[in-house]
């Protein structure tokens, strides 16, 4: 008994220290992001000598960080929104009225999940509707993209809500887009923070889409801001090393905060296959 | 009648619009546009027929290249990352005090930025101030170092690695929930009629994952195929063609004008993607029907 405890104990020590292949990367951010300029490109894992917390104040001022970070925040929450919103009402219906059709349009649905976008074809299609360099046209163009998936989670979580509770509601007058709104939704809660986080957390993260779609620096989300100034800062690393730690920290936050969303999420399906 | 009422039809209008509008409608254009000439000098559309695709498989051999370097960069990556992940499920599986801790760390990587990532391994993999340098000094083996990113031989492997360290936590996660479906009174009567913890495994564990391990190998080929950001930031495709890959060449394409090809370019990638995923999806479910 005492034997398997103490070889539980040597396991559990050893996979932490099989973690610092994950950690250290992040310690020498951190610990890097508050040195000088000189000692932050010898690069190493040491303590800075003085805390150099002035970097993110210069960072933020000379990336335009401030703007930046409100862009990716607007972007990021309304499409989250729109997806939301719309793949609810969708998926409702999809999964309560299993007509031909609406299966048929499940799957064309979930076709999305697999195909690539086709990032020329895209810029033409914002041309044609006059949505190129505009929020507008990226937060449609994300909420899209976040589609397929938020209409796969709440189409399995939706069938396993009773439809009695639905129906009994709805019967008493509420209808339409207020019934679903003030009764169906409310009960949708749980996959609707999975489906927040996962779609929130994509939104922040895209590069490649607004590389392509916003020409107009001043509506630059994060991931482009920290590109463009790493491109033009390269030798300051303590500079973009606090760079990286500003962009990453909303991820951070609503990661530690919604990790058991995140995580049901991640794994729908996965189970049943 | 009644269902007509509580279900009204018109609320998916909303969502097929905007999928089809941002997501279909560029999809089938493309077949279209990638047959012109479409460019950034010349107002007149002309249709090509096929000589973008043409020039792809035939004409400049860099398009192989790409081509290649896209196939064996999702299939490496995605052996690399289910089996570390599924090495890294069963050590966290085994009962540890502190598993939901390290969980969230191993899972925190795929949580960031592609582009971030890509950042930091660009400071790792400095050749001579770098971590990865230092740390090799430090243990004694200096003659290993070399310019990570920059040598031939060590580019493409490199950008993998990275790709690895970033989404090996993702499959543990989708691995730590097939692994709690198992029933554990199977292993119990294994354990009675005195099976190996090899048998156990090839026996109960590996069966009981199959969904898991589908959703993993699918999910990470096509992400695999559509990679961009890591490559951008850690090579931008080089050195010369190395780690070129379809999506950084379609970037390319496009910033230099030529349009149409581009769009050809993006083609290919959705038609290799989905024979991809078609083939793969057959194979692995007849495995799991032949289990069942």
């Amino acid at each position: 008994m005492k034997s398997t405890r103490v070889r539980g104990s040597i396991l559990e020590v050893c996979v932490w220290i099989l973690s610092l292949v994950v950690l250290v990367p992040f310690v020498l951010v951190l610990v890097n992001s508050l040195k000088d300029r000189a000692g932050a490109n010898i690069m190493s894992l040491t303590l800075p000598s003085i805390f150099h917390w002035e970097n993110y104040a210069i960072v933020v001022k000379e990336g335009k960080l401030v703007q930046s970070f409100c862009n990716s925040l607007l972007i990021a929450a309304l499409s989250t929104l729109v997806s939301v919103f719309f793949s609810a009402m969708a998926a409702f219906v999809l999964s309560r009225r299993r007509s031909r059709t609406n299966k048929g349009l499940y799957y064309f649905f979930l076709l999305g999940l697999a195909a690539p976008l086709n990032m020329v074809t895209v810029i033409r299609s914002l041309q044609i509707f006059h949505l190129m360099n505009s929020y507008l046209g990226i937060i449609l163009l994300y909420g899209a993209l976040l589609m397929p998936f938020s209409i796969f989670l709440y189409y399995g979580f939706i069938a396993s809500v009773p439809r009695e509770m639905d129906e009994s509601a709805m019967m008493d007058g509420c209808r339409g887009f207020s019934g679903f709104f003030l009764i169906v939704f409310p009960l949708l809660q749980p996959v609707t923070f999975t489906v927040c986080v996962i779609n929130f957390m994509n939104a922040w993260n895209e590069f490649m889409i607004p590389l392509y779609v916003l020409n107009n620096s001043g509506r630059w989300p994060m991931t482009l801001a920290i590109y463009n100034f790493y491109g033009r800062r390269v030798s300051d690393w303590n500079l973009v090393f606090a760079d990286i730690l500003i962009t990453i920290f909303p991820v951070l936050v609503v990661y530690i905060v919604g990790q058991k969303y995140l995580v049901s999420g991640m794994t729908a399906g996965a189970v049943k296959g | 009648m009644r269902s007509h009422a509580l279900y009204p039809q018109y609320f998916i209008v909303p969502a097929l619009l905007l999928y089809l509008g941002l997501f279909i409608l560029p999809s089938l254009i493309g077949f279209g546009y990638g047959l012109t000439n479409w460019n950034a000098w010349n107002q007149n559309l002309r249709w090509i027929g096929f000589d973008n695709i043409a020039e792809i498989f035939s004409g400049d051999p860099r398009y192989l290249l790409y081509i290649q370097n896209t196939l064996l960069f999702a299939v490496v990556t995605t052996v690399l990352k289910v089996v570390i992940g599924l090495a890294l499920a069963l050590l966290l599986s085994g009962g540890l005090k502190s598993s939901n801790a390290l969980r969230t760390v191993f899972y925190l990587p795929a949580v960031l930025s592609p582009l971030v990532i890509g950042l930091i391994f660009t400071s790792i993999f400095n050749p001579t101030r770098g971590l990865l340098t230092q740390g090799l000094k430090a243990i004694g083996l200096s003659g290993l170092t070399r310019s990570w990113l920059v040598d031939l031989s060590t580019a493409m492997p490199s950008v993998m690695a990275v790709e690895v360290w970033r989404m090996s936590g993702y499959c543990m996660v989708i691995f730590l929930a097939g692994l709690k479906v198992i029933p554990q009174n199977l292993f119990e009567a294994a354990d009675i009629d005195g099976a190996s913890a090899v048998q156990k495994f090839f026996k109960i564990t590996l069966p009981f994952l199959q969904p898991s391990i589908s959703i993993n190998v699918i999910l990470n080929l096509i992400w695999g195929l559509k990679v961009f950001d890591l490559i951008f930031v850690l090579t931008r495709g080089g050195p010369g063609y190395a780690t070129g890959v379809l999506n950084t060449a379609v970037f390319f394409e496009y910033s230099s004008g030529r349009y149409g090809m581009a769009t050809a370019l993006g083609v290919v990638i959705f038609v290799i993607t989905s024979i991809i995923a078609l083939l793969v999806l057959r194979v692995l479910n007849r495995n799991t029907v032949e289990l069942a």
